[in-house]
């Protein structure tokens, strides 16, 4: 018994500190957001709202600030959207294609369609620009969807991939042997096998678009200046705890997103039932 | 290999389905080597191999997943070698059940009519005559994992016969059960397929549940078949020695050929001494043969009196074994070949085989059945 205490309390203390470490720098920038001193800092000297309310009247009084902001969210809403649903379609193909292809070679194609996750995004930006340059002509709005496409692709492969390993091939060849053939079998069997990891790298996909800052700074133009952007250069001007607030406004936003998805989720599965 | 038993009772008909020197190799391996095979309306007919033999392989032949490397397969006439699994209809039984557990019991049955383009109201009649013969009625709403292994199973099974397939292919169908519902699913789905006359083939491994539920067995060894034929003709005609030892337990001895004027036929087995055939054991056995024979354990009896000649084989009692029903004598024979002997557990039987007692093993009339080379 007193063995099992002392192991429940091992277990405890290892995950808060786990908690602390991960979580710990974004609770640093919502801490300092409700600083009442003039600058940006850690610990904060005292509790105050008073950035949040210096941010309300910069956004309203500031000619160019409000219009500037809603173009950097409406950029960004509209970018990740995209970028996700034609990840998660060409990814879910995609990684359905590299598992069931009877190639040789598909674990080397495998590991090239993760690369950009794992290579440095400053290469990807880079190589980006010198393309787009070469070729010319290319709109700002299609830079930077095929910009995101790119990065976003892999993170629905990933997930699509590790859910399709444990799909039980068996219910494709039941289906067949119904009388599904394989795109009625992909649509009715496969999909719904296979959705958690569709929507799990749908979420990253959203994620990684719309916090993306290093490939999306190779690729904006003055007027779609995606919200990351828009928050760096806000930063570069007033260095003050707003900027603090800002971020926390962003959390918050990015927050009630992953719970939306995660109620939609559970509701998914009470509709699935009652069905 | 022997025409079938039925063959003149199926004159005039046509086998529903037909294997014409089918092979397959992945790579060097030649997983089936040229099975052939006719199975006629109605019939049950089970595939029966050791593990690696190749029956899954074959099975999934007639189902459409793997490709022949050589020879046909012609369902109910038609030539079907190179038409994909989805226009085949051959109902799979697979041995996990292959429900989808995203969908309902009634889904899942469902799903084969709705694939194969009918109206939802003809889906929903397959739907209640298919669960009302698997006597599901009521579970509709239930999902896979709502289900125990056997209703699970039932699921499967009238999944398939909704779907209207003209023939049933079962692997290894009920080895995920517990013994008693094994038993009972076997009977329950002979039932049914006799019910229907649907002809059906079972892959299995377990020879008892080939010998009471098929009407032929091929027995499948290293991809090859070595033998088709009702239960009775594998179990006891054995055309080879695999087939003998697959069928069942069975006790092997040598001995020289001895004719003795009235007395008739014998083989000496040495130290062990000699067995009396009731006939010349085959139509030209000469005397000073060498032959090979074997005997079931349970067409063996022991005795106390050892001393006459041509009465049995001579042995000590190793061990005993209660099985309920019987009990297992394991005997060694003077010379040290081991043999088995089942006796059976009447009401009146009393343990009269002391451990290490000295007895005869004694064939029963047409025990003794000559080894094929
Ligand atoms: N896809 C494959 N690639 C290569 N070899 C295979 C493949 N499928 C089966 N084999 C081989 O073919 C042989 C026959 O396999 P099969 O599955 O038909 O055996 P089985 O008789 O069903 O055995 P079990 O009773 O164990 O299920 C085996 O040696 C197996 O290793
Ligand atoms: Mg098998």
């Amino acid at each position: 018994m007193k063995l099992h205490v002392t192991r429940r309390g091992l277990l405890l203390t290892y995950v808060t500190l786990f908690f602390i470490y991960l979580e710990g720098p974004l609770a640093v920038i919502v801490l300092s957001s409700f600083n009442s001193g003039q600058i940006v800092r850690f610990p904060p000297e005292g509790f105050s709202l008073k950035w949040y309310g210096a941010l309300m009247d910069l956004v309203r009084n500031a000619p160019d600030m409000k219009p500037e902001l809603l173009n950097a969210v409406y950029t960004s809403l509209w970018l990740g959207v995209a970028s996700t649903i034609g990840a998660v379609i060409a990814g879910t193909l995609g990684a359905y294609a590299l598992q069931r292809a009877k190639i040789p070679g598909t674990n080397i194609l495998r590991q090239l369609f993760l690369l950009p996750l794992l290579f440095p995004q400053i290469v990807t930006g880079i190589g980006l620009v010198l393309w787009f340059s070469a070729v010319g002509g290319v709109p700002t709005w299609m830079r930077l969807l095929l910009g995101h496409l790119i990065i976003s692709l892999p993170c629905v492969v990933v997930t699509v991939t590790a859910s399709l390993e444990t799909l039980d091939r068996s219910l494709e060849d039941a289906a067949m042997n119904l009388g599904a053939n394989r795109v009625k079998t992909f649509l009715f069997i496969t999909l719904p096998s296979i959705q958690g990891g569709v929507l799990a790298g749908a979420i990253f996909a959203w994620l990684t678009s719309f916090s993306n800052f290093t490939v999306t700074y190779f690729l904006f133009s003055g007027e779609m200046n995606p919200f990351p952007l828009w928050l760096y250069q806000y930063i570069e001007y007033y260095i003050d705890p707003g900027a603090a607030a800002l971020a926390t406004c962003v959390l918050l936003i990015t927050l009630s997103v992953l719970l939306m998805i995660n109620r939609l989720q559970a509701l998914g599965r009470v509709v699935a039932v009652s069905k | 290999m022997k025409p079938p038993s039925q063959e003149s009772t199926q004159a005039g008909k046509k086998p529903v389905l037909e294997l014409k020197d089918i092979s397959k190799a992945f790579g060097q391996m030649n997983a089936v080597e040229r099975v052939s095979l006719e199975v006629w309306p109605g019939e049950f007919v089970s595939l029966l191999g050791p593990s690696g033999c190749g029956k899954t392989t074959t099975l999934r032949m007639i189902a459409g997943f793997i490709a022949p490397t050589e020879g046909r397969i012609i369902l109910g006439g038609n030539d079907i070698t190179n038409v994909p699994a989805y226009r085949r209809d051959v109902g799979l039984l697979f041995q996990s059940y292959a429900l989808f557990p995203h969908m309902t019991v009634r889904g899942n049955v469902g799903f084969g009519p709705k694939m194969r383009g009918e109206k939802s109201g003809a889906v929903a009649e397959k739907v209640r005559w298919a669960l009302s013969l698997v006597k599901l009625e009521g579970f509709e709403d239930r999902r896979p994992n709502e289900l125990s292994g056997g209703q699970q199973q039932r699921v499967a099974i009238a999944r398939v016969l909704a779907s209207g397939a003209s023939m049933l292919l079962l692997d290894e169908a009920f080895s995920n059960l517990d013994a008693k519902l094994r038993g009972r699913m076997q009977e329950e789905v002979r039932e049914l397929q006799l019910r229907l006359g649907i002809a059906t083939v079972l892959v299995t491994h377990d020879q008892e549940e080939a010998l009471a539920m098929s009407d032929r067995i091929v027995i499948m060894n290293g991809g090859k078949v070595e033998q088709i034929g009702t239960p009775k003709q594998v179990y006891s005609s054995p055309e080879s020695l695999f087939v003998a030892d697959f069928m069942g337990r069975c006790n092997r001895i040598e001995g020289q050929l001895t004719h003795d004027g009235a007395k008739g036929w014998f083989l000496d087995c040495g130290p062990a001494g000699m067995i009396r055939f009731e006939a010349p054991p085959h139509p030209e056995a000469r005397p000073g043969e060498h032959c090979r024979v074997f005997m079931r354990p349970e067409h063996l009896t022991l005795s106390q009196r050892t001393g006459d000649h041509g009465q049995g084989l001579r042995g000590e009692v190793e061990r005993l074994v209660y099985l309920g029903s019987r009990s297992v004598a394991y005997v060694i024979l003077d010379g040290g070949i081991p043999f088995q002997v089942h006796l059976p557990n009447t009401p009146g039987s009393k343990d009269e085989f002391p451990i290490n007692g000295v007895v005869a093993v004694v064939p029963q009339p047409g025990a003794v059945t000559l080894l094929p080379d």
